[in-house]
């Protein structure tokens, strides 16, 4: 409070005293001297002034507007920001002089400067202020200012969000430019909270912030790939597929059903984003604490991101186009047998067979080899036969221009994605919009929408799976026949390139280059989205702000493939002159049209006011949301003797003119959720943070009862920033020092995916009886109903630390986070009885976050800053009323007191090496034939009743051989910037979990599959090898889940690396350009045999390496440039 | 002023959202499935969901698949494979299937067997249901006792595939709420045939003697009749089991038709022979929902070049089979195709001749099916078509035969093997020369092995020779120890059911 004011008010009681204040003033004045307002009152009233003309202060202009005022208020006014004061005499006179104890008035400077932001860019909006006074003002949308200072040596101080205060003296200078360095405190940022934004440092939880400018330039096409090793507690399981969405936990697996979080973009709820893109993005959230959840209730508890689009900035008009080429190329391929490999293999196995109980097999085997084999003579690579070089590319345009009415954006993308695997290519356009325009001083107007066409990719990934299995003795390329055209449209005969079948001893696969090349340009997949929303927000009663949005968003998929008539050719064929054969003789069109709906509208209001040291910001409102989906499909197929349906686009139709449309089914569900929403946010003097959140979530799906519908979910937190404290001030440790702590129910969303998302009817199955030639429509049941089903919710508790130290350069930040969930919903699977969705069962997780960064500006030319992050997971199943068991084929097992999905099976201790060395084993129990030498020698563990070591291998002796969750991961990020160019490193990788490798060791075959390359060093013969077994499918107990298949999940990789020059053309206009250079998964440290150490999954069954095109992760080289005009 | 009149309107408009809110919410979550639950078919009599058991016995194409339990590859393995007639080597990758069912090395975790249980209890889950509704609505008209009537016949199917294969197994009979009613401790055998007899003593008064063609194959009291006589026979109750086989026999629903291969051919689906037969149907336009695995899984084997991709190849007949026929027993050639042989037009071929294949010698004849037919169905490759006819006439005349025997009807005895024979002979007297009765034991020899060739390929042999005793002597050179006639309990389904206890031959 200024000196002035506090003089007025002495006066003011004084005046009361003498009876002042009877009569009322209306005044309403634009910028009119004080000498005419008082003039004006004059008229009005029997008061008069005395004053002397030359008082300076008195040609001040002013605005005033009050009714029924008294005169004190009036002059309060009036006088204020003057060096004036007032004097009440009697007979209403009163009396203006200059107070005498103010400063002496100096002559005013104009000075006239511009401010700078990020890469030089005008900055609109900064304030400028001349220290300790309250002139100042705020840049234009050039970043220009003017302001008139009493005196050219004060001392201007800019700030603007995000960027670090700068104090400028300005000596003497009237003309100046000012470059603002963006902030790096981080508790300084503004992130979004759900339902509106805060300043991080009001806040009492862990909101990690990602900017837009992480993603927009990295070869992925889902932004979230791009986050790997950078956040604490966020864990990202890439996969390699494009158009696939990597497997994303927050702290933890906190359930048996969806495990992924919720993504809010822009204020909408999906589950998918990858409509996005990643040049659209300004920001990222990532949301883990109870505090930060518990405001998105019963979809909250598997952890919240939030998108931020981009937004015109205040002040700018950019141009920024920007494109990005790459190639991907296969690293850490699989070792699998050659054709030599494979022919030595086999004979082994042929001749292992052969001693087999019933050598049936065997001698089929070595049929094979003296018949046939001579007849394969391929030495074929597969893997390298379907993968290839494949290339990235992600262009861009957008244009934002905002003037003070209006903001508004544009934006276009074009992104081709292309798989390892041969035609596997991803394209997407985008197209985004938004437009936020202020009708009056009260009420701003919006609108949003991204629209994304994308066409996915042909599904022939799944062929890298299958040609590890494709046997290397089959010829990889074409052979010329002169055959009959199966369509007999064109020519009756023809010369076609066929690849070949496969041999007999495995006609359970295929070629999967025979059916990539026939199939690939065959699929149309087309994904139309469209996302959306209008708002109004009002601003009322000074403290009140009230936004209304409707969100719509749509999806559209069509999916139509044909399946032509094709050949292929058997080397073996008993008649040479019928190699040729209709590999596949029916043509066939699946087409698939589905769509959803999603409408959301929310009404929030809030309310934001300062009493005093009090701050409070409430927010309360309702948000309803509705989903509804639906899918058509139909098979039509080609009769045999009729003529194939044409490979012609004009025919990939359900109702082509050539087949008749069969099977036509549909799918649909829908459901709707109504939420009330409340929350606090309080702070004592900015020193102490109180904060709570309630939301309550009625849900159409999860009871009859209207009453029951509904749940409960809440949050309360608290922060101390003892830096604040006066015991602080005399310490140089912390610069910044902030104790959390919160606690909270939140729920999860987890419908499995029975009964039409409706759980709670008993749900039945229309299918069709037959009697003689009639056909009857009839019915089964299709799961129980469990009616006293609710969600499952997890009780969360965070307490945590943030400090910066040595002068803001670093910072840090140490969060434990505790997590249960309780009334576990799970997908009752019981053997012999209908699946049913219950509430069964906890689990835990803890651990401990650490993030660390130094940033610092070595001098004008060089700045480094290197930032690192540490997680810790415990994760454990505290109960459940049932046990998940293992898959005989997938070691994952579920059950209580282990953590979930843990791996089951037998320990493996070396092999028998002769009948005697079984004999004086224990006795294997395990179904299947007796062992022979050569076979697994399994501990033994346990008896009946968990007792110990009994004699006898049987499932006893099965135990936890391997945990798919690690101990911790972590990442390292360095980034330089010296000049104009920049240099980044991050490092990532996690330590301590296994992984489970399912190929060539329990995978049922079908047939023969090919070998893993290890299988040369197998078992034959007494002291030939105590770890490889005895090549020899009949040997069942050596197919069960054991150590052999537990690998070292723990790896080290350099995930990005890259760097850039940044420049401007005055000439050209470009306001900044940057060139780069970027290698993605440059290197990968591990131990495992398979092509990636990384395997996602579902919450009961991750961690399994099945040698798939998902974990096949490339590395990728990546050039770009973007210019902003 | 302006100001203040704005803020009213906007905390009146908030107000107003609130209210709406509030008591719109309700509407706007009263929302239900978009497809139909059992509630809204409850009302509507016991006949959708009667007729549903018919279906889910054949359904492979939806969850639950129910069907994968009764016609495909689990029920042919388990019933089939381990006999010494039967066996699956066509396929080299079936190498696992071969190891645990044609030489006895079972697991318990294979995936036949958990299928086999697990869709078992499932039907008998949905017949426990529909009992349970009659019963809580009182139902006792005529209409809805064939719909009990039929669920308690398809319950004691289920069961009678169980207690065979199993032994001592759940014995649940009530309707599950909660998916740990189901958590019971076994019953013993006699328990669980005492149910399988109630139920379908009950079965044999409520259903009708036959149906009109609308529900051709129907359930009737015939095929309750004859299920329960090899129930009977199981337990050596020869004199009710012989009852019931007159009660068929007498009743003139049923006979014997010539020739013997014609049986399998698809115009005889439903004819007089069948006493049971799980329908399919599979044609162009029909959306293949009716379709099943029975036919496909053991056609022969080929491969696309030429022309005789009929089919999986699963359950082959053995040369044991092949060596078992009398000469010139017709149904020998009806039975068996020979790799590299003419199909035998005239016992049932079509005038084809089959590739030299060395995977399998021989293949099952009684699901051949023409090039014509096929093609008509819109598949080439396959019989998806193809009824499993489970229950035919022939085993009743063979089931009273024995049961004659074995009460010392020896004439009776001799009257319906023959029966039999003179069938298979089909008017060429030269061949299968009548039997004529001379002591119990060699009347029962006769009847062994007319059953043997009779049902060659039908899932019969493994469990004759158990219950005749024979399974030791017959298939221990095969590896079957007295313990093989029951199988392990699958280890999935142990550990769903807390009280669940392993057969104790497997520890």
């Amino acid at each position: 409070m200024k000196l002035t004011t506090l003089l007025i008010l002495f006066f003011t009681v004084n005046t009361y005293a003498t009876g002042y204040g009877q009569e009322k003033i209306n005044l309403r004045v634009k910028k009119t001297e004080i000498s005419d307002v008082l003039r004006s009152i004059e008229k009005q009233t029997s008061y008069r002034f005395l004053y002397n003309d030359k008082l300076e202060d008195i040609r001040e202009k002013v605005s005033i507007n009050v009714k029924d005022a008294d005169i004190t208020d009036v002059l309060n006014l009036l006088l204020d920001d003057t060096r004036l004061l007032y004097q009440l005499m009697n007979d209403n006179l009163i009396v203006i002089k200059e107070d005498p104890n103010a400063p002496p008035r100096l002559p005013d400077v104009p000075i006239r400067g511009k401010v700078t932001g990020e890469g030089n860019a005008p900055l609109a909006g900064a304030s400028v202020q001349v220290k300790n006074t309250t002139i100042g003002t705020t840049t234009d949308n050039s970043g220009n200012f003017s302001l008139t200072v009493p005196d050219a040596n004060v001392t201007l101080v800019i700030s603007s969000i995000g960027y670090e205060d700068q104090e400028i003296p300005l000596g003497g200078r009237t003309e100046i430019t000012v470059a603002l360095v963006v902030s790096v405190k981080l508790q300084d940022a503004v992130v979004v909270i759900g339902y509106g934004t805060a300043s991080k440092r009001d806040l009492t939880g862990s909101i990690a912030k990602v900017d837009g400018k992480e993603v927009a330039d990295k070869p992925n096409t889902n932004p979230l790939s791009s986050l790997q090793s950078k956040v604490a507690g966020l864990s990202v399981v890439n996969n390699a597929v494009p158009g696939s969405q990597p497997d994303i936990r927050i702290r933890g697996t906190v359930s048996m059903g969806s495990v992924s979080p919720l993504y809010v973009v822009d204020g909408i709820f999906t589950d998918n984003i990858d409509y996005l893109n990643p040049n659209d993005i300004e920001s990222i959230e990532i949301l883990k604490d109870p505090s930060s959840l518990a405001i998105f209730g019963v979809k909250g508890a598997s952890g919240v991101i939030a998108i931020s689009t981009k937004k015109a900035k205040s002040g700018q008009v950019n141009i920024t186009l920007s494109s990005n080429y790459g190639t991907k190329t296969l690293v850490d391929k699989i070792q699998l047998a050659n054709g030599d490999d494979f022919r030595t293999i086999f004979a082994m196995e042929a001749a292992n067979g052969l001693n087999d109980p019933d050598p049936t097999i065997g001698n089929k085997n070595t049929d094979f080899l003296n018949n046939e084999m001579h007849l394969w003579t391929g030495n074929t690579d597969w893997i390298d036969e379907v993968t290839r070089t494949a290339s990235f590319t992600n262009t861009n345009l957008s244009v934002g221009a905002a003037t003070e009415k209006n903001k508004f954006t544009l934006g276009l993308g074009y992104t081709l994605d292309q798989g390892l695997v041969k035609h596997v290519d991803y394209k997407r356009f985008t197209l985004s919009f938004s437009d936020e325009f202020k009708l009056a001083s009260f009420l701003k107007v919006g609108v949003n929408f991204i629209g994304s066409n994308e066409k996915l990719p042909y599904g022939g990934s799944g062929q890298l799976y299958d040609a590890r299995k494709t046997l290397p003795i089959i010829e990889a390329g074409t052979k010329p026949f002169y055959l009959r055209d199966p369509y007999q449209t064109v020519f009756d005969s023809a010369n076609y390139n066929l690849y070949s079948g496969t041999p007999v001893i495995q006609n359970t696969e295929h070629n999967p280059m025979l059916v990539i090349e026939n199939n690939w340009n065959k699929v149309i997949n087309d994904r139309l989205r469209g996302v959306g929303n209008v708002f109004a927000e009002f601003t009322f009663l000074k403290n009140f702000n009230f936004k209304a949005t409707i969100y719509k968003d749509l999806a559209f998929v069509d999916n139509r493939t044909y399946t032509p008539v094709y050949y292929a050719y058997n080397p073996a064929a008993s008649n040479p002159a019928n190699q040729a054969y209709l590999y596949n003789p029916l043509s066939s069109v699946n087409t698939k049209e589905s769509s959803q709906n999603v409408t959301q509208q929310d009404y929030i209001l809030n309310y934001k006011r300062t009493f005093g040291d009090h701050a409070v910001a409430a927010t309360l409102g309702t948000t309803w949301y509705e989903i509804k989906y639906m899918d058509n499909s139909s098979l039509s197929k080609q009769r045999d003797g009729d003529q194939p349906i044409p490979d012609d686009e004009r025919f990939w139709y359900a109702s082509n003119g050539f087949a008749t449309p069969s099977n036509p089914t549909s799918s649909q569900w829908e459901y709707a959720t109504v939420s009330f929403l409340g929350r606090l946010l309080y702070n004592y003097k900015s020193k102490y943070f109180l904060t709570g959140s309630y939301r309550k979530d009625y849900a159409s799906n999860i009871n009859d009862v209207y009453e029951k519908k509904a749940q409960n979910f809440w949050a309360v937190g608290a922060a101390w920033e003892l830096t604040r404290e006066g015991f602080m001030s005399n310490q140089k440790l912390f610069d910044f020092l902030k104790l959390k702590a919160s606690i909270g129910v939140l729920g999860n969303f987890n419908t499995g995916t029975i009964g039409g998302y409706y759980p709670f009817y008993p749900g039945v199955n229309a299918t069709q009886a037959t009697f003689g030639v009639n056909t009857v429509s009839v019915f089964e049941n299709k799961y129980l109903p469990d009616p006293n089903l609710k969600w499952e919710t997890v009780h969360a508790k965070e307490i945590g630390v943030e400090f910066n130290m040595f002068r803001n350069r670093f910072h840090g930040e140490i969060n434990y986070y505790d997590k249960r969930t309780k009334d576990l919903l799970a997908l009752l699977k019981p053997v012999g009885v209908l699946p049913t969705l219950t509430n069964s069962g906890e689990i835990s997780n803890k651990g401990f976050e650490f993030t660390a960064g130094w940033d610092q500006n070595i001098n004008k030319d060089l700045r480094i800053s290197l930032t690192g992050n540490l997680t810790t997971y415990s994760n454990e199943v505290i109960s459940l009323n049932y046990e998940i068991p293992a898959d005989p084929q997938y070691a994952n097992q579920t059950e209580a007191g282990k953590p979930i999905s843990y791996f089951y099976g037998y320990v493996v201790e070396g092999l028998y090496q002769s009948y005697a060395d079984i004999l004086a084993s224990p006795v294997v129990a395990i179904s299947g034939p007796p062992v022979q030498p050569g076979d697994f020698k399994y501990k033994d563990i346990g008896g009946p009743n968990k007792t110990g070591p009994d004699g006898v291998i049987d499932e006893n002796d099965q135990t936890m051989i391997g945990n798919p969750t690690p101990d911790f991961s972590y990442g390292l990020g360095l980034s330089i910037k010296y000049k104009k160019f920049d240099f980044a490193l991050d490092l990532g990788g996690v330590y301590g979990n296994e992984i489970y490798r399912y190929w060539s060791t329990s995978e049922q075959k079908n047939s023969v599959y090919n070998y893993p390359k290890y299988f040369l060093d197998a078992w034959n013969g007494p002291g030939t090898s105590n770890w490889v077994p005895i090549v020899d499918a009949q040997h069942l107990t050596n197919r069960v889940p054991s150590t052999f298949g537990i690998e070292d999940g723990s790896f080290v990789r350099i995930r990005n690396i890259g760097v850039g020059y940044n420049f401007s053309v005055e000439k050209a206009k470009i306001k900044n350009g940057r060139v780069y250079l970027n290698v993605q998964n440059l290197k990968t440290w591990k131990n495992n045999l398979g092509y990636s150490p990384e395997y996602g999954g579902s919450a009961t069954s991750f961690g399994i390496d099945a040698g798939s095109a998902e974990s096949a992760l490339p590395r990728v080289i990546t050039v770009g440039f973007s210019v902003t005009f | 002023m302006k100001y203040m009149k704005k803020n009213i309107i906007f905390c009146v408009a908030i107000c107003g959202i609130a209210i709406i809110a509030l008591t719109g919410c309700k509407k706007f979550l009263d929302r239900k499935p978009l497809t139909s639950t059992l509630d809204d078919y409850a009302q509507g009599g016991l006949e959708p969901q009667a007729l549903g058991l018919y279906g889910a016995l054949r359904n492979s194409a939806g969850d639950p698949y129910i069907g994968d339990g009764f016609q495909s590859i689990p029920w042919i393995g388990i019933n089939g494979f381990r006999s010494d007639d039967q066996e699956i080597v066509s396929d080299p990758g079936a190498a696992q299937w071969h190891a645990t069912y044609d030489n006895f090395n079972y697991t318990k975790d294979d995936w036949a067997s958990g299928v086999y249980w697990d869709k078992h209890y499932l039907l008998i889950g949905n017949c426990n249901t529909i009992l349970q509704i009659a019963d809580s609505l009182g139902l006792t008209d005529p209409s809805s006792e064939v719909n009990i009537a039929e669920a308690k016949w398809f319950r004691a199917l289920s069961y009678w595939d169980l207690v065979r294969n199993y032994g001592e197994i759940p014995k649940i009979d009530f309707r599950i709420y909660k998916a740990s009613d189901a958590n019971i401790p076994k019953s013993n055998e006699a328990a669980i045939l005492a149910l399988i007899e109630s139920d379908l003593q009950y079965a044999t008064t409520h259903l009708p003697l036959n149906w009109p063609a609308k529900f051709a194959g129907r359930l009737t009291s015939g095929a309750a009749k004859a299920l329960l006589a090899k129930v009977y026979v199981w337990q050596k109750k020869w004199a009710p089991a012989l009852a019931l086989c007159e009660e068929v026999i007498n009743s003139n629903e049923y006979a014997l038709i010539k020739p013997y291969w014609s049986i399998w051919k698809t115009q005889n689906e439903l004819s007089k022979e069948s006493v049971f037969e799980i329908q399919a149907a599979y044609a162009p336009g029909d959306g293949g929902q009716l379709w099943s695995w029975f036919g496909t899984a053991q056609g022969v084997r080929g491969n696309g070049a030429d022309g005789w991709d009929l089919g999986w190849g699963w359950n082959t007949p053995t040369a044991n089979l092949v060596n078992a026929y009398e000469a010139g027993d017709p149904r020998k050639a009806a039975t068996i195709l020979f790799s590299g042989q003419p199909d035998d037009a005239a016992n049932g071929g079509y005038g084809k001749t089959l590739p030299p294949y060395t995977n399998a010698l021989y293949w099952n004849k009684k699901v051949y099916t023409s090039d014509a037919e096929r093609a008509a169905s819109g598949d080439l490759h396959g019989a998806y078509f193809m009824n499993c006819r489970l229950i035919r006439y022939a085993d009743v005349i063979l089931t009273a035969a024995e049961a004659a025997n074995e009460t010392n009807q020896g004439t009776k005895a001799e009257t319906y093997l023959e029966m039999i024979r003179e069938r298979a002979r089909d008017g060429n007297n030269t061949i299968l020369p009548k039997v004529v009765f001379a002591n119990q034991a060699q009347m029962r020899t006769a009847i062994k092995a007319e059953r043997r060739v009779e049902f060659g390929c039908e899932f019969e042999r493994f469990w004759d020779l158990v219950r005749w005793g024979d399974a030791q002597s017959v298939l221990g050179g095969l590896g079957y120890q007295p313990k093989h006639h029951w199988y392990p309990l699958p280890s999935g389904a142990i550990s769903s059911n807390p009280n669940l206890v392993q057969n104790p031959d497997y520890p």
